[in-house]
């Protein structure tokens, strides 16, 4: 993944990471992309250092009867990227439109 | 994370949803390393929100379809994955592997010449095996075929006689059906120019026991075999060379030996009989019911005889049902069944047996020139990661595990040995086609040799090995470095006496091998210079020689032979490049023996059959000595006077005379053979007949114009190139009958060279496969060398620095590899004297002990190896005392 350079949909998961949706469900919920995009999205940002991903805790999954889920978090890389990104794509200045995110309980 | 993932399992009894078992199934291509918590990422947001939904009783079919939806996506997530594979441990080891071979070209191409030579070698020696004594000949269940032999004092495998065949027949009890075919000759007239065809003639259960069915028509009945009907089916050859292939040739007439057959049938391209057994198997191109051979005496023993076990019965069943039998029929008629006993051979140990023992040798050659590489590549292997001992020392103090390190050195090897085994495959397939053009006549089923798939299996399965054997020395060896110390010594001398000892030891494995492949190439070598100074007994050079068939019954006339014989031999001898002419029956160095049983007047009846004279039988024409070269020593040859009406005479050889008539003049003396007398009256000297290896076999020679045969050779002593004079001879011939085919036109000179073809083409390649052996083996001796003398700079440098002459340093050198050598020397006499008395038969008038070949041999290979130690002693002499302080 080039500096500099980020897909509007890449711009738009990084957007719904800083506005607190950091599972991936919940990315194409509020995005509307397929999991076939998203999934992809993460690992290359991952992988470019632009988000992190963490398990939740174990406490949380054994209370819902669960494997632990995954979230992701953007880097500060990533919060350097998102702001290019903005400049670039201006519709990402309007607020995501949708129901409160899930509270991300740690 | 697996062991979190394990705490769930209990949940699993949850996920019964389609889209949970599709996130199981795409799991199967995530790399290994992140495979668990991929599939626990899909699963906990699968379950989460399955559960979400559950919780807002919204999970119905539609949100169903919505989660499987979305975990499709999971299957583009996993491709996307699957560059991170590279990361994985193997790719990491093949990677880091491909990059060390190519920073070493020289090495990698070192290695990989040898590996090529080793696994190619070996290759192309597995597929003669495979197409010759593994592939399954063209009939039904061939494992279930036996030929039937009879065993005589002389032969282990004598074809049947009529009487013979019909008294196994009458007797059977473990075969289903009993077959049998002779060979028959045919010329075949009616088109542009008359062809000669070998064929057989067969019983009618020949074809429905062997199981293979006709591509056209069908094959004969047992009707028409009783009632001599003129029916013939064709070979696939036959039919498309001759015939175009055409289909319309069921039920059309061809003349053969001026006769009309119908043609019955066409048999499928893979078909023969008699099966591809011998090393020169004659082709035949069609078949005939037997009962048509008429002419042939009826106590010849010419029929190739088969069976087809009956369900259930064994090999030994069959053998010893047989045997019983035979002892029943010498029980009844004990005169006629002296010394003969019954021979039965499963068909699968029949074919190639002749070239079983020669293939052995080679593919104990082939082993050891794959050894010898090993070594040399191990060998290589040992210096290279000498070299790299501090890159592992480095990695083990990061953390690297000693299987680790093996492993990524196993790498590397196997992929060099796979490269080479790659390379190898090449060469094989150079080699079979070599093999295709020199091994013509002597390999059976050539045309079965290829590279299909169990060749490549084997090679694969080879090189993988090789990789292993030659890879895990060096490995083990790296892998137990002492780390502390390498690291300490900055990986200067790194090698400790044990890998010298290794590579010593390596050194003198490969001496050893190579000495016996030398061995046995120098023995095959004094066999063939033997065997070229062996006298035939007459000048081979400007001879012509070929076979003519005149048909019957338009020559059953012995007269019109005779008129035939004079009238060809005055044309011939007209020619301009003809010095002489005469008719030979069975020409020296061709096919057929003719050995007949003789009585000689005035001696008591030999008591037992095995007791006889036997003696081969050949009808000449009284120019024959002359134009052979064969110089009469007694009395005189056949001329004019002898016609069919005077009084029957006969010429012995020396060999004849001497054996039975050791202490009197057999001038005069009468013998008795087919019931006619004849009176000697010459004797010719030796001639050999069926190789110049064969033992002298008496002969008797008879006069043409007394009862000359119908199938018969001519020979042409010419005055300039042979063939040149074929195309003059052949419009001669047909001048005087204009059917008459001539066919296997050869000059003597080529027929002698095909009866020691076999032995020329052992020869060639096991001298190739010692030669390798030998070039590899100077290689392996040199690179140790070189890299033991580099090792000792430093202490060379001193020694010299203190006053070593410069003799001194060479002694130093030599006397140490020398030595090595000289323990690879003593192994290798030791192993090739072991090993070489396995291929006695193969020899001729050398004991595989010769003690002159091992000497010059070992003589030789030393040479050799002293030549390898000297350049790095040399190199060694060289050293500046300065310059290899400066380096400590």
């Amino acid at each position: 993944m080039g500096k500099g350079y980020l897909s509007f949909s890449v711009a738009v998961i990084l957007q719904a990471l800083a506005n607190g949706y950091q599972y991936g469900f919940d990315i194409m919920d509020i995005t509307g992309l397929p999991s076939g995009t998203v999934y992809p999205a993460l690992r290359r940002l991952e992988a470019s250092g632009f988000v992190k991903s963490k398990w939740e805790k174990q406490t949380i999954a054994q209370e819902e009867q669960r494997p632990p889920r995954k979230y992701y978090e953007l880097t500060k890389l990533g919060h350097e990227a998102l702001a290019e990104a903005v400049r670039r794509y201006r519709v990402l200045e309007q607020p995501m439109v949708a129901s409160e995110p899930e509270p991300k309980r740690t | 994370m697996e062991n979190e993932s394990a705490k769930f399992l209990m949940l699993k009894s949850k996920f019964s949803q389609p889209y949970f078992w599709l996130i199981t199934a795409v799991s199967v291509i995530v790399p290994k390393r992140l495979r668990a918590a991929w599939k626990q990422e899909w699963e906990a947001e699968l379950c989460h929100h399955e559960s979400r939904l559950t919780r807002w009783r919204k999970l119905d079919w539609l949100t169903r379809i919505d989660l499987l939806r979305r975990s499709l996506g999971s299957l583009k997530d996993a491709l996307i994955l699957q560059p991170l594979r590279w990361e994985d441990d193997m790719w990491q080891d093949l990677r880091f592997g491909i990059r060390m071979l190519l920073k070493k070209p020289g090495f990698t191409a070192a290695a990989l010449i040898a590996l090529a030579l080793g696994i190619g070698a070996n290759t192309a020696i597995f597929s003669v095996i495979n197409g010759v004594f593994l592939n399954p000949l063209a009939y039904h269940e061939p494992e279930r075929l036996m030929m039937i032999w009879e065993k005589l004092t002389r032969a282990d495998q004598v074809e049947l006689s009529p009487q013979d065949y019909e008294e196994y027949v009458k007797r059977n009890q473990v075969f289903a059906h009993i077959g049998a075919a002779e060979g028959a000759n045919f010329n075949l007239t009616g088109g542009s120019e008359p062809v000669h065809v070998d064929g057989q003639a067969a019983t009618a259960s020949l074809f429905p026991l062997l199981g293979v069915n006709p591509l056209l028509g069908r094959t004969f009945t047992k009707e028409e075999d009783d009632a001599d009907a003129p029916v013939v089916v064709l070979s696939h050859r036959l039919w498309q060379s001759h015939f175009a292939g055409n289909p319309a040739i069921l039920n059309q007439t061809i003349r053969l030996n001026d006769k009309n057959y119908t043609v019955i049938g066409v048999m499928p391209p893979e078909f023969q009989y008699p099966p591809p057994v011998r090393q020169t198997p004659t082709v035949s191109d069609l078949w005939v019911p037997r009962a048509l051979m008429t002419e042939k005496a009826r106590n010849s023993h010419n029929l190739k005889t088969i069976g087809r076990l009956k369900d259930g019965v064994t090999y030994e069943q069959a053998r010893a049902a047989l045997e019983l039998s035979m002892k029943q029929r010498q029980q009844e008629n004990p005169k006629d069944h002296d010394g003969i006993s019954t021979n039965p051979i499963p068909l699968p140990v029949q074919v190639g047996s002749q070239i079983r023992l020669a293939v052995q040798v080679f593919a104990a050659a082939v082993m050891f020139v794959l050894l010898i590489a090993c070594a040399n590549v191990a060998n290589l292997l040992l210096s290279f990661a000498a070299a790299r001992q501090k890159e592992f020392a480095l990695r083990s103090a990061l953390g690297a595990g000693r299987f680790r390190i093996v492993r990524q050195l196993l790498t590397e090897s196997v992929l060099l040995a796979l490269l080479g085994g790659g390379l190898g495959l090449l060469l094989a397939n150079g080699m079979l086609k070599a093999f295709r053009i020199f091994g013509a006549g002597q390999i059976p089923r050539l045309d079965q040799i290829s590279l299909d798939g169990r060749v490549l299996m084997f090679s694969a399965a080879l090189s993988l090995l090789t990789g292993i054997v030659f890879g895990l020395a060096p490995a083990w060896h790296a892998a137990r470095t002492d780390l502390n110390q390498t690291l300490k010594e900055g990986g200067r001398r790194a090698s400790g006496s044990g890998s010298q000892r290794l590579r010593n030891s390596l050194i003198v494995a490969e001496v050893a091998l190579s000495l016996i492949l030398l061995v046995g190439a120098g023995l095959l070598m004094k066999s063939f210079w033997r065997m070229q100074q062996v006298d035939p007994g007459f000048n081979p050079d400007n001879l012509l020689t070929f076979e003519i068939q005149l048909p019957y019954p338009k020559y059953e006339d012995a007269q019109r032979r005779e008129n035939f014989a004079q009238a060809t031999m005055d044309r011939l001898s007209a020619l301009p490049g003809v010095e002489a002419t005469a008719f030979i029956s069975h020409v020296p160095f061709g096919s057929g023996q003719g050995l007949n049983g003789y009585k000689i007047e005035g001696r008591p009846e030999p008591q037992r059959s095995s007791d006889a004279i036997l003696a081969g039988r050949r009808i000449i024409t009284g120019e024959y000595f002359r134009a052979m070269g064969i110089p009469l020593l007694e009395g005189r040859t056949f001329n004019a006077a002898d016609g069919d009406a005077a009084p029957r005479v006969a010429v012995i050889s020396q060999t004849f005379a001497t054996r039975f008539f050791p202490n009197e003049n057999p001038i005069g003396r009468r013998l008795q053979t087919n019931n006619e007398w004849f009176t000697i009256v010459g004797v010719a000297g030796e001639v050999r007949h069926i190789g110049l290896d064969a033992e002298l076999i008496p002969q008797v020679y008879f006069n043409f114009a007394q009862g000359g045969q119908f199938r018969t050779r001519l020979v042409l002593r010419t005055k300039n190139d042979p063939l040149s004079n074929v195309n003059a001879v052949r419009q001669q011939i047909q001048a005087v009958d204009r059917d008459l085919p001539i066919y296997e036109v050869f000059s003597m000179n080529e027929l002698i060279a095909k009866t020691i073809a076999s032995r020329r083409f052992n020869l060639l390649l096991l001298g190739v496969f010692a030669i390798v052996a030998l070039l590899l083996a100077a290689v392996g001796i040199y690179g140790v060398m070189s890299y033991a003398t580099a090792q000792r700079t430093n202490e060379i440098g001193i020694r010299m620095a203190l006053g070593a002459s410069r003799s001194a340093v060479y002694q130093l050198i030599l006397g140490q590899g020398m030595r090595v050598v000289a323990i690879g020397l003593l192994t290798g006499l030791i192993g090739a004297f072991a090993l070489t008395r396995w291929m006695e038969t193969l020899l001729f008038e050398v004991r595989a002990t010769d003690p002159m070949t091992y000497v010059v041999i070992a003589f030789v290979l030393a040479g050799i190896a002293l030549v390898a130690c000297f350049v790095p002693a040399r190199r060694a002499t060289k050293t500046d005392p300065m310059i290899a302080l400066r380096y400590e």
